[in-house]
């Protein structure tokens, strides 16, 4: 579903990326975890473009996105992002958050999506939380919109960029159930995460990066439990 | 008998019938004659004049607006000897020439014969003398050029004194000092006050000012300085030689008839105040002043007025540059493929630099001179300059509050599939708009404020209202106070007005 083929990205004289290749195929849900400023991030950021690969290509459904010639928006509204800081539209209500993009992009009525929008928030619980505006919610709260309006487009992808990295502890579970409840789903999922015990949980394959390479990629199993490289026995003796 | 008397009866009917043909023929004759003139609208006259110049011409201000004076007067006088109906025009006066045998037939606006202005257009003879006078404080005595040594003169830009008085600095006296001014009113109460030692003006003028005064300032005819004359003369387009010599004639009639010294007698000539005559002062206590301002000939309809044109203005100039503004906010934030500021984004950064570059008054004076010069509707021109000029100020400020939207906001939206333009409309704007609408309503006060100028424009706002209130007043103190007031209770209230509507929005 997506094909990576030798994904280069540099910051100016920084190399972040380097000569990165990797499939992702449907229903994956992958994990990437690593230290700080292994290139995680940017990693996941490149493939809905927010960054700008500097060399090598990346295809979504057969369909290059590198390429200028695709309409990187298009493929944007199936392949949504969730961010660290939630990134909730700060001059709408939670309703108009989720029902937004739907009706602009893709058209939906109004009345459609304002169902759909309450019916997600519903089956998570913010439904009395509808009319408010995003400042006067909590980060978990945020969080579960965020994803919400992330559904809402009902998209083939969701990539996770640190979901709960800026949340309270107590407020990290309720955005994680969220996102294991879509395990049940047809949506494939990209997650970095320095949560190891939920990356294990979900994850069908996890990728370990370092200094912007992918360093080690296996199953749950084989990737915490028979580390093979010593960088990667030494990441997971410090969360232990 | 009866022969005889058909005979008579026969006569009779002849001899009418041959009088009626005849005086038929001759009536129908000189009707031709008439019609030969050519005017552009058949049977009318077009005459275009500049209602600002009192007594000759001007609007009058109680009785809906309508063109009065000596010229007018002169002109109807004239069309009708000629036959023709009168249709004045009121244009700014330098669009007059220009418009000649165009949209006006001739111009009558106490113009003055001059070798420049001969050279386009055809002049009649002098209809009016228009002299110079000199006003000096009680104890000052001009008696010849050389006492004007070492003082210092005030004269009105633009006329023939203000042009006399330059000559003779450059040419005899180059100790004299110049100060020139747009308003007649300010020249004298400087006068008074001590700042300047002398004033040149039009007669008529001096002499309104000399009364209003009384008994402070000294009076002198202009000719001790032989000051020029300034011949007022009707003007025509080039080559209406038949018209010109008709107007010529009858005007000729005019001047040596009865009919002319009752238009002097009308419009020009003004009683000196003298010792004798002048009344012991009256009461000039606060609430007198502030019953003569406001109350005496219903003057508080004259700040209404002035209010409604200052906040008629204001309104609109803010809505167009708040529009504008976004827009050139906008577009000066585009870039082109390498990041940086596309060709578009320059040109709109370009204006925003001149426009906040540059005074207002200017910008307003190019727009009403130069950009918008067949224009008649001052107000709207008024409101297009300040729209205009808000809007650069306004596009600063958007931009300021498009750079404090976080990242995340665009990113966020991005990812979601919008595009530049959705991210902008749906996101970054109304989030940019909201936090700016502290400084947006400062902008609006000061553009309450800053179109206190189009009384340079002949706009009768809250600032002209005072002005004019001032004169007809003889008061200078309270018309002035009243209208800051009237300005600060204005922005005030609306201030508190944005302030609740905010807090609401919280």
């Amino acid at each position: 579903m997506i094909k990576i083929k030798n994904l280069n990205k540099y910051f100016n004289e920084r190399h972040v990326l380097r000569n990165i290749n990797y499939n992702i195929i449907k229903k994956d849900r992958i994990a990437i975890i690593g230290p700080s400023g292994s290139g995680k991030s940017t990693f996941l950021r490149c493939l809905n473009l927010l960054e700008k690969p500097t060399s090598g290509q990346i295809y979504f459904n057969d369909a290059e996105i590198t390429n200028n010639k695709t309409d990187i928006k298009k493929v944007r509204q199936k392949m949504n992002m969730v961010f660290q800081y939630f990134n909730l539209f700060e001059n709408k209500t939670v309703l108009e958050n989720i029902i937004l993009a739907p009706t602009k992009l893709k058209k939906i009525n109004v009345k459609k999506a304002i169902e759909n929008a309450v019916v997600l928030l519903k089956r998570f619980n913010l439904e009395k939380q509808k009319d408010l505006y995003p400042k006067q919610l909590s980060g978990g709260q945020k969080q579960r919109i965020a994803i919400i309006r992330s559904i809402a487009m009902n998209p083939e992808v969701i990539l996770f960029d640190e979901p709960t990295s800026s949340l309270d502890p107590e407020m990290i579970d309720e955005v994680l159930n969220v996102i294991y409840s879509l395990t049940r789903s047809k949506i494939t999922m990209v997650f970095v995460t320095h949560e190891l015990n939920f990356a294990r949980k979900i994850a069908n394959r996890v990728v370990f990066m370092c200094n912007g390479k992918f360093l080690e990629e296996g199953t749950p199993e084989k990737i915490f439990n028979n580390p093979e490289t010593e960088r990667l026995k030494n990441f997971l003796k410090n969360f232990k | 008998m009866h022969k005889k008397i058909n005979k008579i009866l026969l006569t009779l009917i002849a001899s009418i019938v041959f009088i009626l043909t005849f005086s038929l023929t001759c009536g129908a004759k000189s009707n031709e004659e008439i019609k030969s003139f050519k005017t552009l609208e058949k049977g009318v006259l077009t005459v275009g004049t500049n209602a600002t110049f009192p007594p000759f011409e001007f609007k009058d201000k109680d009785e809906d607006q309508e063109i009065k004076g000596f010229d007018v007067d002169l002109i109807n006088k004239i069309a009708k000897k000629l036959n023709l109906k009168v249709n004045i025009v009121d244009m700014p006066f330098e669009g007059l020439l220009p418009a000649l045998g165009n949209k006006i037939d001739l111009v009558i606006a106490g113009l003055t014969k001059t070798e420049e202005r001969e050279k386009i257009v055809d002049f009649t003879k002098p209809y009016f003398y228009g002299k110079q006078s000199i006003l000096t404080l009680k104890n000052v005595n001009i008696k010849q050029k050389e006492d004007l040594n070492n003082l210092t003169i005030a004269t009105q830009i633009g006329t023939t004194a203000n042009e006399f008085v330059k000559k003779l600095q450059e040419e005899e006296l180059n100790n004299i000092k110049i100060k020139e001014y747009d308003e007649y009113d300010i020249m004298t109460q400087d006068l008074v006050r001590k700042r300047v030692d002398c004033v040149v003006l039009d007669d008529i003028v001096a002499k309104n000012q000399f009364n209003k005064h009384f008994p402070e300032l000294n009076l002198t005819q202009g000719s001790v300085l032989n000051c020029p004359t300034e011949n007022y003369c009707i003007a025509l387009p080039k080559g209406n030689e038949k018209l010109l010599s008709s107007v010529d004639e009858i005007l000729n009639d005019i001047i040596n008839s009865k009919e002319y010294t009752e238009l002097q007698e009308k419009y020009i000539n003004i009683k000196l105040k003298s010792e004798e005559n002048e009344e012991t002062k009256s009461n000039n206590s606060i609430v007198n002043q502030f019953l003569t301002t406001l109350v005496e000939k219903e003057r508080y309809k004259l700040y209404l007025k002035g209010i409604t044109t200052t906040l008629v203005i204001s309104v609109f100039a803010a809505l167009l540059g708040f529009f504008l503004g976004i827009v050139l906010a906008v577009l000066k934030l585009t870039k082109n493929k390498n990041g940086k500021r596309s060709l578009i984004g320059k040109i709109a950064n370009f204006y925003i630099n001149i426009v906040r570059g540059t005074p207002i008054l200017l910008q307003l004076l190019i727009m009403w001179l130069v950009v918008f010069k067949n224009f008649k509707n001052g107000v709207f021109v008024a409101i297009v300059a300040f729209g205009l000029n808000s809007a650069a100020y306004v596009a600063e400020i958007i931009r300021s509050g498009i750079n404090s939207v976080g990242v995340g906001q665009k990113e966020a939206a991005e990812s979601l599939g919008f595009g530049k333009f959705g991210v902008m409309f749906y996101i970054v704007l109304p989030q940019s708009i909201k936090n700016s609408i502290p400084s947006l309503c400062n902008e609006f006060i000061s553009l309450i404020k800053e179109t206190a100028i189009v009384g340079y424009v002949a706009l009768n706002d809250l600032t002209r209202a005072a002005f004019s209130i001032s004169a007809a007043s003889y008061q200078t103190f309270m018309p002035l106070i009243i209208a800051a007031l009237i300005y600060y209770i204005i922005t005030k209230t609306i201030s508190f007005i944005l302030e609740k509507a905010m807090k609401r929005m919280n």
